[in-house]
């Protein structure tokens, strides 16, 4: 049934107070069901507050490894008690390097073995001090810190998983469903009777290995088990219709394990078939726009009080687009929260936490570099980059006639511009740039009482617009591709702290109109 | 009576040791099955001691060591 709203009578006043951007992206839905704190477009962008949008930070690039041609295939950060981690790159030049170091401004790499597959990534585990590789071509191998050490008895498989003190390996070539188990406890030593065939013949293969503590969770493509009993290996299928695609895109956040199967983001339900979070997505999930074949090398990484999942898109080898989803952001009623993208220049991901400092770290995916993501620069690795932020076509409720746009208010800080369009047109009808930048300190002896700049301003600060506007639908584009820094205010208690954040944010808007007529 | 399969004390090491002087091709099940029992038996433990393999899809309840170690010859490379 059609939702009922009114022409209005003409002359009369429409006040509308946009509602945020915490409904994230909405790819699904025709762009006038969009909801009000929903948009169109986000990209390059961050919810960091509920119902704001700022501009992203850039990346840092910090100097080259191997070749100008190596890419990175994985990377993964190897703790350590007492000492720095080190972050773990694997790269196409068949080059396994570390550094103890990743934060330093050009990182000073070491290597751990030379000669290894150029194609497919090493998985890693860390245990009992050790970390351990495998990528189904090479030699099981342990690192620890210092030594590599080949365990060429192991079996060779693509994918590790810890749990239950016991390292697990699956995806030896030829055998596609069987899982190994370790000795419990000594992750170098395998018994010849420790292994088991999962849905055998079923002419699928095991694309993760994952867990939540509790049970070792095993994804083929098409479906998922779970091993409830490390000893019997007791197993049984969990959800006969959504498998994994990647085992690198399983992350956890908060007590929940996410993961990517065909049909887009799953959340684990542990007991009962997944639920799939990303459907206001679902349309991304196209082979006309994602290359499929490269989905078995998504990553999943988490940063602040998000995730995010890598995508190759169609005609690409590497990562080109991340998904963001943000689940402390879910509302009320709601079964997920929101999404929107990135368009990072990085294929893989590893957080770095050491001391007081902790860093997302990410391969670039064109060029031999690691780089800071989310790095305090306006830039990604000297390159300028766009924000957006679009909302869907706005008809306050009175989509037959025509409404006069008289004035409009902002939330936010830092500049950016604003480009209406109206009436789902795509050339822009209005463009106004929204200038809520803080100015310094300017006075100077010499300037004049009450004519300059005189004290810092606030950093938020309202911004007002005069559109001058006659629209019956009305999108609002947030844009900017400044190659600037903000910075973004954080009261904690009676003490504000000043956080760089991206050029700029907007926390809302409102718009004064009047209702005209028909007019066609 | 059929033990876990972790409770077998023969390490895949082991079984590369054993196969370091087996002249035959591995498909040749029937001889590599007396290879291993033999290498088995001279290390001391019991090729047909049974594993129990209820869990594993593709197998019956119980399973010989030495059958185990057959079926996941395609493993050692």
């Amino acid at each position: 049934m059609a939702k009922s709203a009114t022409t209005g009578t003409p002359g009369s006043g429409i006040v509308s107070r946009g509602q945020g951007f915490d409904g994230g992206v909405n790819m699904r839905d025709a762009v006038t069901q969009l909801k009000p704190n929903e948009c169109r477009k986000l990209e390059n962008g961050v919810l960091d507050e509920r119902g704001g949008f700022a501009k992203r930070l850039g990346m840092v690039g910090k100097g080259a490894f191997g070749l100008a041609g190596h890419r990175v295939l994985n990377m993964y950060t190897y703790y350590r008690v007492g000492q720095s981690p080190q972050v773990i790159i694997h790269t196409t030049g068949g080059d396994v390097l570390y550094t103890n170091n990743p934060d330093a401004e050009t990182i000073t790499w070491g290597t751990i073995a030379t000669g290894q597959s150029t194609t497919q990534p090493y998985s890693f585990e860390t245990f009992a001090s050790k970390l351990y590789m495998s990528n189904g071509v090479d030699p099981y191998a342990s690192w620890d810190g210092t030594t590599y050490t080949p365990l060429p008895s192991a079996p060779k498989g693509k994918y590790l998983r810890l749990w239950k003190d016991t390292m697990w390996v699956a995806g030896v070539t030829n055998l596609p469903d069987r899982v190994y188990s370790s000795e419990p406890g000594n992750a170098e030593s395998f018994l010849v009777s420790a292994w088991i065939d999962i849905a055998k013949g079923d002419g699928d293969q095991i694309f993760s290995l994952a867990t939540d503590g509790m049970f070792l969770i095993i994804g083929k493509r098409n479906r998922a088990m779970s091993m409830h009993d490390p000893v019997s290996f007791a197993n049984r299928v969990v959800d006969f219709e959504k498998g994994f695609e990647s085992h690198f895109s399983v992350t956890q956040f908060e007590g929940a394990i996410y993961y990517l199967s065909r049909r887009g983001i799953c959340l684990w339900l542990g007991d009962t078939p997944s639920r799939i979070i990303s459907g206001k997505i679902d349309s991304l999930f196209d082979p006309a726009i994602l290359n499929l074949d490269a989905l078995k090398f998504s990553q999943a990484y988490t940063y602040e009080n998000r995730i995010g999942w890598t995508f190759a898109e169609v005609g690409e080898a590497a990562a080109t687009l991340q998904v963001e989803y943000y689940p402390r952001l879910m509302g009320e009623g709601e079964s997920a929260g929101p999404f929107a993208f990135q368009r990072m220049p990085a294929a893989c991901f590893t957080r770095w936490r050491y001391g007081t400092i902790d860093r997302l770290f990410a391969s670039h995916n064109g060029a031999n570099q690691v780089l800071q993501a989310f790095g305090p620069v306006g830039t990604d690795n000297g390159a300028a980059f766009s924000s957006i932020a679009e909302t869907g076509a706005l008809d306050f409720d009175r989509p037959t006639v025509y409404k006069y746009l008289r004035r409009m208010r902002m939330l936010g800080r830092g500049q950016f511009n604003l480009l209406m369009l109206r009436n789902f047109k795509v050339d822009i009808y209005k463009t106004f740039v929204i200038d809520m930048a803080s100015a310094g300190d300017t006075w100077t002896p010499d300037d004049i009482w009450n004519v300059d700049t005189w004290g810092p301003q606030a950093l938020l600060q309202e911004a007002k617009v005069h559109p001058d506007a006659y629209v019956r639908f009305l999108t609002l584009r947030f844009t900017d591709s400044d190659p600037d820094v903000g910075t973004k205010p954080i009261p904690v208690g009676s003490r504000d702290y000043r956080l760089i954040a991206g050029e700029w944010g907007v926390y809302g808007y409102n718009i004064d109109a009047t209702v005209l007529g028909v007019r066609d | 009576m059929a033990v876990k399969a972790r409770d077998i004390p023969i390490t895949r090491e082991d079984v590369y040791e054993m196969l370091e002087d087996f002249d035959g091709q591995k498909k040749h099940t029937k001889k590599l099955h007396d290879h291993l029992e033999k290498k088995i038996k001279d290390k001391g433990h019991n090729p047909d001691q049974l594993v129990d393999t209820s869990t594993n899809d593709s197998l019956n309840d119980e399973t010989s060591v030495v059958d185990m170690i057959l079926l996941d010859i395609e493993s050692y490379g």
